[in-house]
This record gives C-alpha cells, sequence and structure tokens, in this order.
C-alpha cells in the first residue's frame, strides 16, 4: 500500500534534476537565504553575498548547461506523454544569465545605497534577508518566465515574478510615495493578471490543452479555415490579448503602462534599476516564445489582424512613452518614459511575422533583432539608472538640476551616462544604434514600411529629452562642488558604457550572429519526459471550436 | 596555441590594463596604476616574441600561403542595406606575417620600456605622482593596444579603426597637460591636422571597396584584387598616401609633430617618434602591392620623402628646444623611410623604421631626463655641461646620438646606409639629398649633445644642481641603449635574418623592380661614405660648438635672412594659419551665428508639436488610480472594437 | 422522466439569477458594506454553478477560499480602515457616464461574440467519477511542477507579507 503510494509520486531522476539546473540554482538562493538567516542570524551582509554567490552560480551552470542542451536537443521537464512544463533551452539559458547579471547588478547597487545612503540605509541594513529573498524570489519567477510554454505555469510565473516586486518596491514602509506606488502595481497587476487568466482559461476551454506550441498549431489552423465564424476569429483574438494583457503589463505596454513611472518613482532606485531592466527582459522573452509559438505558425497562411495589431499597439507605444518623456524633471520618471518607449520598440519586433522553417538556421530576423536590442537595452538601463542612483546618493536629488555640471564634478559618471544616453536615442556609435538598426532593418524587409517611419520619427523625438541631462551635465553648471563615488559603482556604469561602446561597432556582428542562433532555438525542441506513468490518464475530450459552430 | 590566440591576447592584454586603470582607479591604489600597464604590456610583449617565433618557424615553401592568410576573428559588421543573407560580411580578421611580427615586437618593447621610465617620469622630486597619474597610464595602455590593432589589422576598415584609435590616443596624450594653452591647442592641432590625411586614406579606402567589393587585405593584394584594380592604382595609391603623409608628419602635412612635443616625454618618445608617426611606414609598406603597380606614386613616395627628410633636418638645426630639434629630426627620418619606400626598397624602409624605433626613443627618454632634472625647462640655451652631473643621460644620449648620426657600426648606420644605397640604384638626386641629410643630421644631433652636455656647467634660474633621474628612469634607457647600438645586427643586408624574413611578405624588392639602372657604387664604397659624412657632421659639430662657438654666431648673422627663414620653420604655421585656418575661423564664426539665431529659432517651433504633445500626455498621470483604471479599460476597450472589426 | 431535465434548469437559472442580482447590486451600491454583502452572493452563486456541473472540489475551494477567506478579509479590511461603517462611494455624474458607456461596448461587444457561435453541448459531466481524486492524481503527477511552484511563491510571498505587517522595530 505505501509503496504503491511512493510509486505514483514523482521519482527524482538525475536527467530530471540535470536538465532544470540553472532553475535550482535560483531557488537554491532563496532557501540559503531564509536558512541563514535562521542559523546565522538576520545580517544583511550575508544575504546579499549569498545573492550574488547564488547569481554567479546560476551563470555558472548555465554555462555548463549551454553546450549540454545544444548537444541533446532536449531541456526541460514533461509529463509523461504531456507537453513540456519547463524547458531550460539556450533560449531561456540566455535570459536567465541576463537576469543572474542583474541580479548581481542589483545587489551590488543595494550595497552601495546602503553603505552610502543614511537616511535609508538603517532600515534597509535591517530588512536585508526580506528585501534578498523578495528579490531573488522575483528574479526566479522571471526565470520561470522565459523558461515554459506551458499556460498555466506562465500564469505561475508571472505571478512569482509580480508578487514580490510589488513588496520591495514598498519596502521602505515609512515612505508614503513607496507605499502607493506599491499599491498601484498591485491594482495594475491583479487586473491585467485577471484578464490574462481570462484569456487563458478561455483558450484552455477551446482547445483542452494548456501547451502554447499545440495552441498555436490549433490556432492557427482554425484561423485559417474559411469556415470559421467571424465571431470565433473575434473570440480566439480576444483570448490570445487577454494572454498578451499579463506580458503588456510586465513590458508595460500601452495602455498597461500607467503604473510604470509611478512605481519608478515611488521605489528605491535599485529596485527601480531591476523593475527597468530584469522584468522587461523577462517579459520579453516570453512575448517572443509566445509569438514564436502563436503567431509564427500564422505567416503564411493568414494575414492576420493580430500583426497589424500588435504594431499599432508598438507605435503607440513607443510614441507615448516618448512624447510623455517631454515635460519630465524627474530623472526616474524620465526613464520610465523612456523604458515605456523602448518597450515600444521592442515590441514592434512582435509585429514582424516571417515563415521560417522549423529546425533551420535561420530565424525571423525580427526574433534575432529583438534579443540583440534586449541585450543592448539592459546594458544602457543599467548604466542610466546606475549613473542617476551615484548621483542621488551623491546629491540627494534625481532631478535633472542635480545633474548640472556633473562633466566637471565627476566627469567618469557623466561620460558613461552620456554613453547610455545617446545610446539610448539610438545615435552611432554605441549600441543602441546597431540595436534599432538591426529592428528596423527586419521591419523594412517585412513591408512595415510605415512602423519604420514612426520608430525613426520618434527616435528624433527622444534625442531632445535624452539630450537635456547631457546638457544639464555639460553646459549648465551651477558651480556645486566635486564629489567621488564608491569605485564598485563607478565600475558598474563604466562597465555598463563600455560594453554599449563594444556592441556598438566592435562586436556587432558577432551579436547578430549569435541572437540569431539563440532565435533558432525558439522554436520547439523535445522536451525530455520524466515523469512516472500516471495511473489514470485523465481523458481529453478538446472539441474544436470550429465544430461547434455554425456552417 | 594558434597564431591568432596569441593575436587576440596580444590586443587584450594591454585593453585590459587600460580599462581597469581607468575604470577602477582605485584611490588607495592610484599611484599603484603604472603596474597595471607594465603587466599588460610586458605580457603581450612576451606574447608577441612568442608569435615572432612562431612566424620566423614557418617554412620557406610554405610563407606565401600562410603569410597571405586571413585570420578571421568573428564576423563584424555588414554594410548596407542589400538582402539580408547575401551581403558581405566585414571580419574582424588579423594579417599576421612577418611585417606584423616586426612592427608588434618594436611596439611592444619600446613601449615596456616607456612605461617603465613613465612611472619615474610621472612623479616629482619627492616620488608623489602628478595629478592625472592614473590617467596617463589608462592612456598609454590604450594607445598601445590600439597600435598592436594597427599593425595586426587584417582588413582595411579594422586598419582604419586603429588609425583612428591611435591618433585619439595622441590628441589625449598631447592634451594631457590640458590646463596649460599650449598643450590644449596642440592636441587640437595634431589631431585636426592628421584629419586632413585620413580623408584622403578613407577615399583611399572607399575607392578599393568601390572597385574591388570587399577590403581584406587577403582579397585586395591578390591577384584577383589587384585585377580589379587596375587603371586605378596611382589614384588608391595617392589616396592612400595622403593618410600618411598626415600620420607620419610629412610634408606639407608635418606641422603638427614639433606642436606634440607639449605632451609629457614618454609619449613624445613612444608615440611621436617610435610607433604611431611610424604607422604610415608600415601602412605604404603593407599596401606595397598596390604602391608598386604605379610608378607616378613610387615617385611621389621616394620624392616626398627625400625632401621632408632635408627640409625637416634644416630645421633641427636651428632649433633650441631639444625635444623640437628632436621632433624635425624624427620628421627627417621618417623621410628616410619614405625614400626607402619609393625606390622598392620597403625591407630597408622597416628596417630603419626597426632601428629608429630604439634609438629615437631613447633620445626622447634621455630629453625627458634632462627636462625633470632641469624642472620642465628644455631650452639648450639655458643649461650645460651636464654631463658631469648625469653620466647615464649624457652616456645613453651618446649612444642614441651616434645611432641617429649613422656612426658606423651603430644601428641607425645599417639601417640608413641600406636605403642610400638603394635609392643611389633608382634616383641620383633622391641619393645625393639622402647623404648631405645624412651630413645635417650628424650635425644637428651632435650640436645638441655639445651644447647641453659638454662645455662649463649651467642651470636654469631655480635648480640648484644637475642630478641624475632615478633608477626606474635610467635601466630602460640603458636596455634602449643596448637596442640602439645593436638593433642592426638583426637585419643586415647580407645574411641578415630580419631583411630576408621581411622580403617574404613585402612587395618592392630592389632585385625585381629596380629599372635597370646599375648600382653607382659598390656596397661596400657606399657604407665607407655615408660613414665618413657621419664623422664629418660629427667633427664639425665639436668645432663650432665645443671650439669656436662664435663661428655659428657668425655664421648666423651673416646669412641672417636664410637663418630666420629657417628658424622660423619657413614660416609653414603662419602660412597655413592665413591662408587656411583664419577663413575657416570666420566662417565658423558665421555658422555659429546661423545656427544660434536661425535654427536654434527653427527648431524651438518644431520642438514646439512634441512638447505640446506632452505637456497633454502629462496631464493623463495625474497619479489617480481611478483615472489610470480608466485609461487602461479605454484601451482595451479599442483593442476590442478593433479585433472585431478586423475579423 | 428524470428528475435531473426539469430541476437542472431551475436550479441553474435560480444560480444564476443570485449572481446576476448580487453582481448587479455591487455595482448600484453606494455603501461598502453592502457591496461587500452583495459578492458573497456573487461568489456563492458561482459555487452552486459549480455544484451543478459536479465540480465538487472548485466549488468548495470557491466557497472556503472567496466566501470564507476572501470576504472576511475584505470586511475586516474596511472595518479597520474606514472611519465610519457607512462610508459611502459618490462617483460623479460623469464617471458614472463613462463606466456606464465603457461596460455597455464591452457588454456589446462580448455579446456579440458569443451569440456569434452556436455553441453546442459537450457531454454531460455527470458520468464522471469524483473529481477530488482526479485533482490530486493531477497535481502530484502532470502538475507537479506547477504545484512546487506554488509553493515556493508561497513561501516568498508568505516572507514578504510577514515583512509588510511586521511593526517597525
Amino acid at each position: 500500500m505505501l509503496l504503491a503510494i511512493a510509486n505514483s509520486f514523482w521519482m527524482p531522476d538525475l536527467d530530471a534534476v540535470v536538465a532544470i539546473g540553472p532553475l535550482w540554482g535560483l531557488a537554491g538562493t532563496i532557501v540559503a537565504i531564509v536558512l541563514a538567516a535562521l542559523v546565522l542570524g538576520r545580517s544583511a551582509a550575508v544575504s546579499s553575498v549569498i545573492t550574488i554567490i547564488g547569481a554567479t552560480l546560476t551563470a555558472w551552470i548555465c554555462f555548463t548547461h549551454a553546450p549540454r542542451v545544444a548537444q541533446s536537443a532536449w531541456a526541460g521537464l514533461a509529463p509523461a506523454g504531456g507537453s513540456p512544463m519547463l524547458l531550460v533551452d539556450n533560449f531561456a539559458i540566455l535570459f536567465i544569465l541576463l537576469i543572474c547579471l542583474f541580479l548581481a547588478c542589483v545587489t551590488g547597487l543595494w550595497m552601495i545605497g546602503a553603505s552610502t545612503n543614511a537616511r535609508e540605509s538603517a532600515a534597509h541594513l535591517r530588512n536585508g534577508p526580506e528585501f534578498f529573498v523578495l528579490l531573488v524570489g522575483s528574479a526566479f519567477g522571471m526565470a520561470l518566465m522565459v523558461s515554459t510554454t506551458n499556460l498555466l505555469m506562465i500564469i505561475l510565473a508571472i505571478e512569482m515574478a509580480s508578487l514580490p516586486s510589488y513588496a520591495i518596491v514598498g519596502f521602505q514602509k515609512r515612505n508614503r510615495i513607496a507605499a502607493e506606488a506599491s499599491l498601484k502595481y498591485v491594482l495594475f497587476g491583479a487586473v491585467t493578471s485577471a484578464l490574462m487568466a481570462y484569456g487563458i482559461s478561455l483558450l484552455y476551454g477551446f482547445y483542452g490543452t494548456l501547451d502554447v506550441n499545440e495552441i498555436g498549431r490549433l490556432v492557427s489552423t482554425e484561423l485559417a479555415a474559411t469556415d470559421t465564424p467571424a465571431a470565433a476569429k473575434a473570440l480566439i483574438s480576444v483570448a490570445l490579448f487577454g494572454l498578451m494583457a499579463g506580458i503588456g503589463f510586465k513590458i508595460s505596454a500601452v495602455p498597461f503602462h500607467f503604473w510604470c513611472p509611478d512605481v519608478f518613482e515611488g521605489a528605491s532606485i535599485e529596485v527601480t534599476t531591476w523593475l527597468s531592466v530584469a522584468s522587461k527582459a523577462a517579459g520579453l522573452g516570453l512575448l517572443l516564445r509566445i509569438i514564436a509559438a502563436v503567431l509564427q505558425p500564422l505567416a503564411e497562411t493568414f494575414d492576420n489582424p493580430l500583426s497589424t495589431t500588435v504594431a499599432m499597439f508598438a507605435a503607440v507605444t513607443c510614441t507615448v512613452g516618448n512624447l510623455a518623456a517631454f515635460p519630465q524633471t524627474s530623472v526616474k520618471r524620465l526613464l520610465a518614459y523612456s523604458s515605456i518607449a523602448h518597450a515600444g520598440y521592442m515590441l514592434m519586433a512582435g509585429a514582424i511575422i516571417w515563415q521560417a522553417k522549423p529546425g533551420s538556421d535561420v530565424a525571423n530576423p525580427a526574433f534575432a533583432a529583438l534579443i540583440v536590442y534586449i541585450i543592448v537595452y539592459l546594458f544602457m538601463n543599467l548604466g542610466a539608472f546606475g549613473c542617476t542612483a551615484l548621483v542621488y546618493w551623491a546629491t540627494g536629488s534625481e532631478k535633472i538640476e542635480a545633474f548640472r555640471g556633473l562633466g566637471r564634478r565627476s566627469p567618469l559618471i557623466a561620460a558613461a551616462m552620456t554613453v547610455c544616453l545617446f545610446s539610448l536615442v539610438g545615435l552611432p556609435p554605441f549600441g543602441g544604434f546597431i540595436a534599432k538598426f538591426y529592428l528596423l532593418m527586419a521591419l523594412f524587409k517585412s513591408n512595415l514600411v510605415w512602423l519604420v517611419a514612426v520608430a525613426l520619427l520618434n527616435s528624433i523625438f527622444s534625442l531632445y529629452f535624452y539630450s537635456r541631462i547631457a546638457y544639464a551635465m555639460y553646459f549648465a553648471d551651477d558651480g556645486k562642488p566635486a564629489f567621488s563615488v564608491p569605485a564598485f559603482g563607478r565600475a558598474l556604469v563604466i562597465a555598463a558604457a563600455i560594453v554599449i561602446l563594444l556592441t556598438g561597432i566592435p562586436i556587432a556582428g558577432g551579436l547578430i550572429g549569435r541572437a540569431n542562433q539563440f532565435a533558432s532555438h525558439l522554436y520547439p525542441i523535445a522536451a525530455r519526459t520524466t515523469f512516472a506513468e500516471p495511473q489514470a490518464a485523465a481523458a481529453k475530450d478538446p472539441i474544436p471550436l470550429a465544430a461547434r459552430s455554425a456552417p | 596555441m594558434p597564431s591568432q590566440t596569441y593575436a587576440i591576447w596580444i590586443l587584450l592584454a594591454p585593453l585590459l590594463a587600460a580599462v581597469l586603470i581607468g575604470a577602477v582607479g582605485l584611490r588607495g591604489l592610484r599611484d599603484k596604476s603604472h603596474w597595471l600597464a607594465i603587466g599588460g604590456v610586458a605580457a603581450a610583449l612576451v606574447l608577441a616574441l612568442m608569435l615572432f617565433g612562431q612566424i620566423r618557424a614557418v617554412p620557406e615553401e610554405a610563407r606565401a600561403d600562410i603569410f597571405t592568410r586571413s585570420h578571421k576573428i568573428y564576423e563584424w559588421f555588414r554594410p548596407g542595406f542589400g538582402g539580408l543573407a547575401s551581403l558581405k560580411w566585414f571580419d574582424f580578421e588579423f594579417r599576421i606575417d612577418p611585417l606584423t611580427g616586426v612592427m608588434l615586437v618594436t611596439v611592444l618593447s619600446v613601449s615596456l620600456m616607456v612605461v617603465i621610465y613613465s612611472s619615474g617620469y610621472m612623479r616629482d622630486h619627492h616620488g608623489h605622482p602628478e595629478r592625472g597619474y592614473e590617467r596617463f597610464f589608462a592612456f598609454l595602455a590604450l594607445f598601445i593596444f590600439s597600435m598592436c590593432l594597427l599593425v595586426l589589422a587584417g582588413n582595411f576598415v579594422l586598419l582604419y579603426v586603429g588609425w583612428e584609435l591611435v591618433g585619439l590616443c595622441s590628441y589625449l596624450l598631447i592634451g594631457f597637460y590640458y590646463p596649460k594653452p599650449s598643450a590644449a591647442a596642440a592636441a587640437k592641432k595634431a589631431f585636426i591636422v592628421t584629419r586632413i590625411g585620413d580623408f584622403g586614406f578613407a577615399m583611399g579606402i572607399f575607392l578599393i571597396f568601390w572597385r574591388c567589393g570587399d577590403v581584406s587585405f587577403a582579397y585586395v593584394f591578390s591577384q584577383a584584387g589587384l585585377a580589379k584594380l587596375v587603371g586605378w592604382e596611382t589614384p588608391v595609391a595617392l589616396l592612400l598616401f595622403c593618410g600618411a603623409v598626415g600620420k607620419s608628419a610629412q610634408l606639407p602635412l608635418h606641422t603638427w609633430l614639433p606642436d606634440a612635443m607639449e605632451g609629457p616625454s614618454p609619449v613624445s618618445a613612444l608615440i611621436h617618434a617610435a610607433t604611431m608617426v611610424t604607422a604610415g611606414v608600415y601602412m605604404v609598406a603593407r599596401c606595397g602591392a598596390i604602391f608598386t603597380e604605379s610608378p607616378t606614386a613610387m615617385a611621389t613616395v621616394a620624392s616626398v620623402g627625400a625632401i621632408t627628410a632635408f627640409f625637416a633636418a634644416t630645421i633641427a638645426i636651428t632649433q633650441f628646444d631639444m625635444k623640437r630639434a628632436l621632433a624635425y629630426s624624427t620628421i627627417s627620418q621618417l623621410g628616410y623611410m619614405f625614400l626607402g619606400l619609393g625606390v622598392h626598397a620597403a625591407d630597408a624602409a622597416v628596417f630603419h623604421l626597426f632601428t629608429h624605433a630604439f634609438f629615437k626613443s631613447l633620445l626622447f627618454l634621455a630629453a625627458g631626463s634632462v627636462m625633470h632634472a632641469m624642472g620642465g625647462c628644455i631650452d639648450i640655451r639655458r643649461f650645460g655641461g651636464l654631463a658631469k652631473g648625469m653620466k647615464v643621460t649624457a652616456f645613453v644620449f651618446w649612444v642614441g646620438g651616434l645611432a641617429l648620426a649613422g656612426f658606423p657600426f651603430l644601428s641607425g648606420f645599417w639601417s640608413k646606409d641600406e636605403i642610400l644605397h638603394a635609392a643611389l640604384g633608382v634616383s641620383l638626386p633622391l641619393a645625393i639629398v639622402g647623404y648631405v641629410t645624412a651630413l645635417l643630421t650628424a650635425f644637428y644631433t651632435f650640436r645638441l649633445i655639445f651644447i647641453a652636455f659638454h662645455g662649463p656647467l649651467k642651470l636654469p634660474q631655480g635648480v640648484e644642481h644637475a642630478h641624475e633621474s632615478v633608477p626606474a628612469m635610467t635601466i630602460p634607457m640603458l636596455l634602449l641603449s643596448i637596442g640602439a647600438a645593436g638593433a642592426g645586427y638583426i637585419g643586415l643586408q647580407h645574411g641578415g635574418k630580419l631583411n630576408e624574413l621581411l622580403r617574404t611578405v613585402l612587395v618592392g624588392r630592389l632585385e625585381e623592380h629596380a629599372p635597370g639602372m646599375a648600382h653607382v657604387m659598390s656596397p661596400e664604397a657606399a657604407m665607407a661614405m655615408s660613414g665618413v659624412l657621419s664623422a664629418i657632421g660629427i667633427l664639425s659639430a665639436w668645432y663650432i660648438y665645443r671650439r669656436k662657438p662664435m663661428i655659428a654666431m657668425a655664421a648666423a648673422f651673416a646669412m641672417r635672412g636664410p637663418y630666420e627663414l629657417i628658424k622660423n620653420k619657413y614660416y609653414i604655421d603662419e602660412l597655413y594659419d592665413a591662408v587656411i585656418v583664419r577663413p575657416l575661423h570666420d566662417l565658423g564664426k558665421f555658422c555659429y551665428g546661423f545656427d544660434r539665431y536661425f535654427i536654434n529659432a527653427l527648431l524651438w517651433i518644431i520642438t514646439a508639436i512634441p512638447r505640446a504633445a506632452g505637456f497633454m500626455l502629462r496631464s493623463l498621470q495625474q497619479g489617480a488610480i481611478q483615472g489610470y483604471a480608466m485609461g487602461m479599460v479605454i484601451g482595451l476597450l479599442v483593442i476590442v472594437v478593433a479585433v472585431l472589426s478586423a475579423t | 422522466m428524470n428528475v435531473n431535465t426539469w430541476l437542472e434548469p431551475i436550479v441553474f437559472f435560480l444560480f444564476a439569477g443570485v449572481v446576476l442580482f448580487s453582481a448587479i447590486g455591487i455595482v448600484l451600491t453606494r455603501n461598502i458594506v453592502r457591496a461587500a454583502l452583495f459578492l458573497l452572493g456573487t461568489l456563492g452563486g458561482v459555487a452552486g454553478l459549480y455544484f451543478l456541473l459536479m465540480a465538487n472540489l472548485l466549488a468548495a475551494i470557491q466557497l472556503i477560499v472567496y466566501a470564507g477567506g476572501t470576504l472576511v478579509l475584505i470586511v475586516f479590511g474596511v472595518m479597520l480602515t474606514s472611519k465610519s461603517p457607512w462610508v459611502r462611494f459618490a462617483p460623479s455624474r460623469s464617471e458614472a457616464a463613462a463606466a456606464t458607456t465603457i461596460g455597455l461596448v464591452l457588454f456589446a461587444a462580448l455579446a456579440k461574440i458569443v451569440t456569434g457561435i452556436d455553441w453546442t453541448v459537450a457531454a454531460h459531466p455527470a458520468d464522471q467519477p469524483a473529481t477530488v481524486r482526479q485533482v490530486g492524481n493531477l497535481l502530484l503527477q502532470q502538475y507537479l511542477v506547477p504545484f512546487e511552484v506554488a509553493s515556493v511563491l508561497l513561501l516568498v510571498v508568505m516572507i514578504g507579507a510577514a515583512y509588510l505587517a511586521r511593526p517597525e522595530n
């Protein structure tokens, strides 16, 4: 009897454990922080060090994992006879690596903040373990977001990424602005989650499966079929957009962007950096997976309104972000709008549908361009927010006025900030230019010329408000004394600037080549079955929507 | 280890040093930052020597194949907008052959000495680092990286990148003392004047790309590549030569180099004597395949070189600023190298580049040592007889001076002689100019030595006594003096290993291209002649400046007109100022006014639209969650309606 | 005639009526405690519909978690935060008009979609065995990964909640 019960459980199988190695790394870090707090006492230093070690370890696992994935063509976990629950392929590994990198960077920023800012540091240091459990928890959620194609897992992953984020936004409990920001974040998150759950339940109801790839196949046949009634097509589209709402919230696409400026302004700056960088990367990774699965099969068969709608979204998001950044006086808010605008640029790639053959080396060029864009964008934002943080900690203000005369007061920080800003505009010879160049080229080749025009126009707009900061740094000196910043902070922002310069011209070609490889890994590969046979397979009876509808 | 791995690490070692010094710059470690630079450069030098060993080990029969190969590291970028898959990539590729090997070894060995020297030089008399100590080493390491990139580059675009990077580093280092207006002006001048040449260089590269559709050396210098350039060799070669003229400070773009002496002395030694200024020579040698196809271009190169050599030597005689005199000497010696390139003796030119790097950097370092001891004074009228207090400096200056003067059996003798001998085989007038210049060279060099180091002790105001420099400075100088004395034996014309190796890659050998003119003189006779000329120059300098100082003054007085003309550098700077700089300046002022009052106003009007839109959007974001919810729901509604109407 | 065939529609419309009535009530009432009570009706009605579909476990969870837990939480929240139990919402006319318009348009759009499809009835769920066992098996087999992830999620969220709820110092 006991044996029978034991047999019905999942037997830990070494292959299965290894297959999702990077995720163990992050989950283990959470446990380690909690245990360390229990055993060694509540120490911010210990938990921050554990976080950095955990991030490094996970990155190392990723590195060792990648060649194995490339060889064996499977990576992940799937129940017997089912579709994969977790899919730690090379695409996921790329994003997990980025997330780990930023986890370490944000932890570093947090350490600087804790050591420099007297007002906030006491609370910071007292509550270090909680902060890091939440931070790593959200990182874990983001890692899950990019390594699954199962709708149930997607919901859980987004919640896993969001719920701790709500808490760390309001982490300074005494700060009213932070609390308000946190509340807004929660409300928006809840509404978009509900929309997403609604969409997902519709999709599950139609097709009886949670696997995105399978749904993509069914959706494309159904949308392509001529006998599907218009209302059914509309319902499918609505369901898909419900799904997109959750992602739109994560990447702050219009109209799910309202939380973004308030939250970015209210949260402490390292949290803002985290949200603007890692959260967006994970959202875009998930978006790519869904587009690859759902929209990709439609490319030849169906000139679909989905693509046009995504394009409209992208255009609106981009324009709203850039225009609203014009009157901002707080650099944090300005960068928040800038991140909305960049979400718009990146969404543009989602509009490009390209029939790439699964298994071939040539991926959708938009996907490769988007991967390059994400990588470059992450470094630009890390640099820009890092500089803002350093200026904030040195001057106590994050207004544009605080940047006045920075070129004299802290030349290296000003230089790094300038690089980041002009890269955000998309000027050569910085990485931002290359990223935008590949993206626009892909748009151009898909005959989305109007979108190219929108993007270019927006880039010109954005030059205005980004250069306001540059102007303040170099041409508006108010004679305040020079200041020095912690060496680690300087190293961080300069490293970001160097990466931007490197991706600008020196390694642009290598980057797109690698990105193309990662993008071609997006097409479904087999996931290993590692579950015991289910005792009684649940009878599935999916009825295609077409069969239910009137002829 | 494959040779490109060496190449990558040769590049990365100084680059990492530069980044680490520049980015981290820990306050406590600031005065230790030279260790990073020394470590990086030393590692690169060791690797370069190993790479050179590998290059030498290539068997004779495999050379033609291996040395023309391109070592691709990764795909770099795709030019243009055409079809995604069809366009050709520019690769990040290296060219690894004896020319690269020699250049790397030269650059890195001199660099190592200069970096070590700087760790002593960039400090005051109490051993405290100067302001910007770590900045200096970061720039220096960045320069060394750029120079290595320049010589390793396997295509024209990468070469151009290295070319501009060394220009940038030169700018940064000339302007190292930027609070000093003259240093800032000199930096600007160097940057702008070389840019004029670079424009031609870029045009040349465009032309090559347009004709060949590729910029890789492996293709352009192949039979197929050269075939596509038929009929275009002369314009291409002349345009490329423009770049070389700017970079290597040849007439008429030489004016920046003397001013560049505003930079710290180690910079003058490394960048403006040994390495960067020789990039032009390197580039012409590298493109020998194109130049030798065009007699016009070859004649131009040779004449520009010879005229520059003579002309700069005359100016050097009249200068009282020790570093400026050496700068004119550098221009003159670079002229020799171009003369060598122009008379199909590219191997001799590169050989001279190699020896010149040692003795000229040595001379600059010694001049820096004098300057350091004299409290920043470098005017030879204000000091003298320093040999008593500064034995090591005087000794190494002698060694460097003898090598520069082409005194027999020192390095400069061998290499200069080879160039002159080759010139004899091509054109008698050019050779005569060369020999006269050799005489002048010996004269001006020893003029400096006799005035500064011998005779009664004389010190500038405020300097109590002439003290020798610290070991960190004297040891590199002594090591370099070994090179200055002996570097010539590596590349002797007959049986020398270096030239033999170089000939395998350099197009432009005397045997092949000498246009039928028999050797006017036997090699031995030519050698004897240059030895005698150098001795005459040295002796006359001794006679005039040690025995009868009145002669110099009397001569200067007797030939007031020509003397003033030469002393003022033929008024070329003034001419450029009147003809080019002033009008451009006025145009600039006009453009500024136009920009400020017209364009700005126009821009303000244009940007008013998005600004207004921005303010409108801001009113949507009032902070009340109800408003946000409304906005979101309206957005959703738009989507649903759009989807409904689309399906 | 089977009892089900005539009883089921009656029960369905009963529960559906409760759900609809309560939902409209939530929107129209201006008293927050009343709104909470109406919410109880909605949630309970939905639970009833689940029972009708033989989804026993789901119905129980609906009752325990929402009607039991969440609702109590809401009432507590109202009690602890508001100054008097008689707090009234007072939306302005324009807000009410905008909300009504948006709601109606949304309703119209969804109605158009839903009525555009001829829904056929799937197999009657009554033939299937008890759902608790099935759900349990699925959770420990097919959906083990989401189950475990949910546990990590709860751990992290619990720590966050504990931190936010704990008084400073």
